[in-house]
């Protein structure tokens, strides 16, 4: 076999080496503009303060309050607003002292400000994106806004 | 996705295959050179191996990861993505989709 050959079988095996670790990267680099590591490093390790359903609920408050400053069209209806804050924060924990109640409703402040803030991140990043998941949810009637 | 001990095993596949076919090749070609250094190369091995099986080795075990359970996710339905740790779901262009949070998280 030439030597020309050996070569010639040496380049398609690098080439194929390369196409095996850069397809996976690409692909996660296109589909995926959620902040993952900053999601994780700010609230990773927080204490469950609030359900499953509001956490759920404070994070599309969140982000219909991220969505008013990115995209146009859109403004917080003040009482909506209010009342959805109420019902993603009750019931509250039972059994709380006044001290151990101011505390909570702190981490909960916290929690809904730093959802906010990572959402203002992710839609100044992507905002095409993200204004078009405005625009969903703003049509789905099945799913409450508190927009006006 | 596939893992890095995955890419390293294809291009390991790869490699071999590549100098494996080189060296058939040529020992095809001048006949019994190539059985010779097989035979050789067999017989170091086996050499090396009854050797050392007296010999108690240590063998290090790469400790098992511990679950992450913040890179868990499912998939509700095709091209929306959720994250339990994060109680919210995505959209496969990557926008934060508060339809699909609702429905998964807050029903």
């Amino acid at each position: 076999m030439s030597i020309q050959s050996h070569i010639r079988k040496l380049v398609l095996c690098l080439a194929a080496c390369l196409v095996i670790i850069a397809v996976p990267v690409m692909a996660e680099d296109d589909d995926d503009e959620r902040l993952d590591d900053a999601w994780q490093d700010a609230i990773g390790d927080q204490e469950p303060i609030l359900t499953d359903k509001q956490f759920a609920l404070l994070n599309n408050l969140a982000f219909q309050a991220a969505v008013t400053k990115i995209c146009d069209g859109y403004t917080l209806d003040s009482d909506k607003f209010a009342a959805g804050v109420a019902e993603a924060t009750s019931p509250a924990p039972e059994g709380m002292s006044d001290e151990d109640a101011d505390t909570w409703k702190t981490a909960v402040l916290i929690r809904f400000g730093t959802t906010y803030g990572l959402l203002l991140a992710e839609g100044n990043d992507e905002t095409d994106e993200f204004c078009e998941s405005a625009k969903e949810l703003k049509a789905d009637s099945e799913v409450p806004n508190v927009w006006q | 996705m596939v893992s890095t001990r995955i890419k390293l095993s294809i291009i390991a596949t790869l490699a071999f295959a590549v100098v494996a076919g080189s060296v058939t090749t040529e020992a095809i070609s001048k006949n019994k050179t190539g059985a010779v250094v097989g035979g050789l190369i067999a017989g170091a091995a086996i050499g090396a191996a009854i050797s050392s099986a007296n010999h108690p080795t240590t063998v290090y075990v790469e400790e098992r990861p511990k679950p992450n359970k913040w890179s868990d996710s499912f998939s509700p339905k095709p091209g929306i993505r959720c994250y339990p740790a994060q109680h919210a779901c995505y959209s496969n262009d990557g926008a934060y989709n508060a339809n699909w949070t609702h429905k998964v998280y807050a029903r």
